[in-house]
């Protein structure tokens, strides 16, 4: 489905990388967790994915097709399928802005009518599971777990195939987050999603994830299955942080 | 809308009013010669008439017309350019250099002698003024608006927006202007205040249209005429045009100051609560007099301060909490609880955000204003003079006082309580070097009289004792790591040996490795100087590890507060249980048992890490 083949980025003209000869590929219907230390590389991974930036090695492939060359109509048409949703709640919600205008924003954008957006908006707000009053306010006056599901339904607005979620649950407590990574597993199920999912808690992942890639100084350390990874880690970092994470591997 | 926004509409309301019914009222057109010279007030000529018999009245009310229109023309075009000009600025990285190397130009050119040129070549018309002023005030704001957009731009939004191809000017039209609207509303009545006094000045120098009555022309008049000073007509020649200038100014004053109060009403200064005090020494709590004794409480305190100290006396608390509740805006942000944490023990607060972990936090540490809080906090004295320094005060039934009417002293930061917040890439302040955050932490100290070599040493010490190389005090924060920071940060909260430390989520930020060190070794500290920590985290998990004590709090409400032990085995509430059901697995073993091995296996793996790193350094 998305294939990541040998990016590169590195800091202007210096040898030092921000991303180094990363290659990996998320298969249909999976999710696909990407573990590491912050500033490891991973959030400049889901950037490259999405087009907020763009390496300077290696291409991108979107259903076989290089995303960097595609038309521009394509384009628009691959960045509907790949959506993202970002860590800070805080920063992804314009704070001025009521819940109804956020959820609708993908849709206006799109040329969609007035009345299908609202009638979209109302469907959304039941599949990330928010009370119908949330819509007249403002971000600020809802919990950081509310927020994380407004950013997820805007994301989900257009029905895209891919959603990476860029440490979404990292701010939230661990209640939220259970309730978080629930409601992520139900839309694989319904809705054959597939996800990105980057972290730095390997805790979460256990169980959601398919498959997991670690990364380290903009490497990719180590990847595979999750349950193969998690017990037989090949890697002395790997190791660690699941030690770090987990009882009973210690 | 508050009392300076208030008055300051009322006085700009009535010169537009002015403006607009003054010339009807008047009936006599203001150069028009129809009276008599200097004539005194009269039904007529209700402001008297000047040198030339001419309306004083009439003249004030179109002279009104003009100052307005100039002001609003100026502060209409000024405000529209720095707004535009600073969205586009800030947002297209082309066109900054462009705009911003105009605005560079403008703000070092003298406007005033430009405005003067361009007055005296163009007869000094309106319009050219309206036009020169507008072009020549922009640049100041539009760097203001040029900044916040630069730091906005970056802002997730902007950049979900960009993904589902907005186009540029519906971002900078839907996202970004309601976050400059309050700087352009203030930038509005500036312009306007300085296009009013720049008017009339340049009527004043007589640079301005003959044929336009303004009040700066009013006053030049009035001042060369010798006969205004030999008699009385001063008091109707010159003062209601100084009046009007000198109302307006201040309404439009008072208007931008109202503006200003309200943009900035969450950075409203307070002084710190008196609600959290120094506990005193514990011996002298146990050994208190009995309450009947301080007589001079009425019945009521006694009655509480019974409750007091029966409740704390006789055990070693390093905090005792009281009938603490806090309310802000209508909303119960914590209900009354009251508990006391024993001196040397780790006590973990648990529960999710938003729940008033961190509230909590900060009313114990004071850090919040007086009108929200109700009850008190009592903090033992901490800094290397132990908590005997405080055997001075004599009153021991303060002890239970709510309010700071008493002589004891507040709490002195960083020396009785040290508070550690989530981030500590945000706790330092990035222009001073960690050497000089460590001085400014120990200029609490009573022992302020230690030289700064002094202090350097103790600094230096603080950093070696959390496993960092001394000469990090001369580096910058951007230069070191986040587990160096976290490090850094909790030497820093070390450093005067506080009897509390307070550590707000202090791992929350970094990752699980780094997030194992810095626990670690905060623990180990604290445990070392037998200092009190209170640690508020969602992460139970670890808290679990490390604590003594557990304190679960849920929508404000203080749920349990019992040994960790007795929580991992006997939970009193179905909260916790869900809270222990999301725990991936933990060993129900010897707890601190376990804290040790894994401290020991992780310390084994960062070291095998370490190694793995410099290997690759040398292999690329």
């Amino acid at each position: 489905m998305l294939e990541l083949k040998h990016i590169s980025k590195r800091f202007g003209q210096s040898k030092q990388f921000a991303v180094q000869d990363v290659s990996f590929s998320i298969p249909e219907h999976e999710v696909f967790a990407l573990v590491g230390e912050s500033g490891s590389g991973k959030s400049t991974l889901a950037e490259f994915i999405v087009g907020l930036q763009q390496p300077t090695e290696g291409s991108i492939f979107w259903r076989g097709a290089p995303i960097q060359l595609q038309a521009h109509l394509q384009r628009h048409e691959q960045s509907r399928q790949v959506q993202i949703v970002f860590q800070n709640p805080d920063r992804s919600l314009n704070p001025y802005w009521k819940i109804k205008d956020i959820i609708a924003e993908p849709l206006i954008l799109n040329k969609w009518t007035k009345l299908a957006s609202q009638r979209k908006v109302e469907e959304l707000l039941e599949r990330v599971r928010l009370p119908h009053e949330l819509l007249e306010r403002l971000p600020t006056e809802c919990s950081g777990g509310q927020k994380q599901r407004i950013a997820i339904a805007r994301a989900l607005a257009l029905e895209p195939e891919l959603l990476i979620a860029d440490e979404i649950t990292s701010a939230l407590d661990p209640i939220t987050e259970r309730d978080i990574l629930s409601l992520l597993s139900e839309l694989k199920r319904d809705h054959n999603m597939s996800f990105l999912f980057i972290t730095h808690r390997l805790e979460t992942i256990r169980g959601f994830a398919d498959a997991i890639a670690v990364m380290k100084n903009g490497m990719l350390l180590e990847m595979g299955a999750t349950e193969d990874v998690l017990q037989h880690p090949a890697n002395a970092y790997t190791k660690s942080l699941i030690e770090a994470c987990y009882d009973d591997y210690a | 809308m508050n009392r300076s926004k208030k008055a300051g509409s009322v006085i700009v309301a009535c010169f537009v009013g002015l403006a607009l019914a003054g010339p009807l009222l008047a009936g006599v057109e203001p150069f028009a010669f129809d009276g008599e010279r200097l004539l005194t007030p009269s039904s007529v000529n209700w402001l008297g008439t000047n040198a030339l018999g001419q309306d004083v009245f009439s003249q004030l009310s179109y002279g009104a017309r003009t100052t307005l229109l100039i002001g609003l023309g100026v502060a209409v075009l000024s405000t529209t350019l720095s707004g535009v000009l600073g969205l586009m600025a800030g947002y297209f990285k082309r066109l900054d250099p462009l705009i911003n190397g105009l605005a560079n130009v403008l703000l070092v050119l003298p406007s005033l002698l430009l405005v003067l040129i361009v007055a005296a070549f163009t007869s000094g018309g309106v319009w050219q003024l309206i036009v020169t002023l507008g072009l020549l005030t922009w640049p100041g704001y539009m760097r203001l608006i040029r900044a916040s957009v630069l730091s906005l731009r970056e802002r997730e939004f902007v950049k979900a927006s960009q993904l589902f191809h907005g186009k540029p000017s519906y971002i900078l039209r839907k996202h970004l202007m309601p976050f400059i609207v309050p700087l352009l509303r203030t930038k509005f009545i500036l312009s306007f205040r300085q296009a009013v006094t720049m008017e009339a000045s340049l009527s004043f120098l007589g640079l301005g249209d003959p044929n336009q009555p303004t009040w700066g022309k009013m006053l030049e008049q009035a001042f060369h005429q010798t006969e205004t000073w030999m008699t009385t007509a001063w008091q109707w020649t010159i003062v209601p045009p100084m009046l009007a200038l000198l109302l307006v100014t201040i309404g439009l004053a008072l208007l931008s100051e109202g503006e200003h109060q309200q943009g900035n009403r969450l950075l409203r200064s307070y002084s710190p609560s008196s609600r959290v005090k120094l506990l005193l020494a514990s011996s002298e709590i146990a050994a208190s007099v009995p309450c009947a004794h301080s007589s001079v409480k009425a019945a009521e305190q006694t009655q509480r301060t019974e409750h007091c100290t029966a409740t704390h006396a006789g055990s070693d608390n390093a905090v005792v909490v009281h009938d603490l509740s806090v309310v802000h805006n209508g909303r119960t942000i914590l209900q009354p609880m009251s508990f006391s944490i024993a001196a040397g023990s780790v006590t973990a607060i648990i529960g999710e955000s938003g729940s008033g972990k961190t509230t909590l936090a900060r009313a114990v540490y004071g850090l919040l204003p007086d009108d929200v809080m109700s009850g008190a906090v009592y903090i033992r004295s901490g800094g290397t003079n132990g908590s005997s320094e405080t055997s001075g005060t004599s009153d021991t039934s303060n002890i239970c006082a709510t309010n700071g009417s008493s002589a004891e002293r507040g709490i002195n930061r960083w020396v009785d309580a040290a508070f550690i917040v989530q981030d500590p890439r945000l706790s330092f302040n990035p222009l001073l070097t960690i050497g000089q955050q460590f001085m400014e932490a120990m200029q609490g100290t009573d022992a302020s009289s230690i030289t700064v070599s002094e202090k350097r040493l103790a600094a230096k010490q603080a950093l070696r004792e959390v496993q960092l190389s001394d000469r990090l005090l001369d580096s910058y924060p951007h230069e070191l790591s986040g587990g160096m920071l976290g490090r850094a940060l909790l030497a820093l909260a070390l450093i005067n040996k506080p009897s509390l430390l307070i550590a707000d989520e202090p791992t929350g930020a970094l990752d699980p490795i780094v997030k194992w060190e810095i626990l670690n070794l905060l623990v180990t500290k604290v445990r070392e100087h037998g200092m009190t920590l209170l640690l508020i985290t969602h992460d139970h998990q670890a808290a679990l590890r490390v604590a003594d004590d557990m304190m679960i709090i849920k929508d404000g409400q203080l749920l349990e507060h019992a040994p960790a032990e007795q929580w991992l085995h006997h939970p009193a509430t179905s909260y916790s249980r869900e809270l222990q059901a999301l725990m991936p697995s933990i060993r129900r073993r010897h707890i601190s048992e376990e804290f040790k091995k894994v401290g020991f296996q992780h310390r084994e793996g960062c070291r095998n890490l370490k190694k793995e790193q410099r290997n690759v350094g040398r292999t690329t």
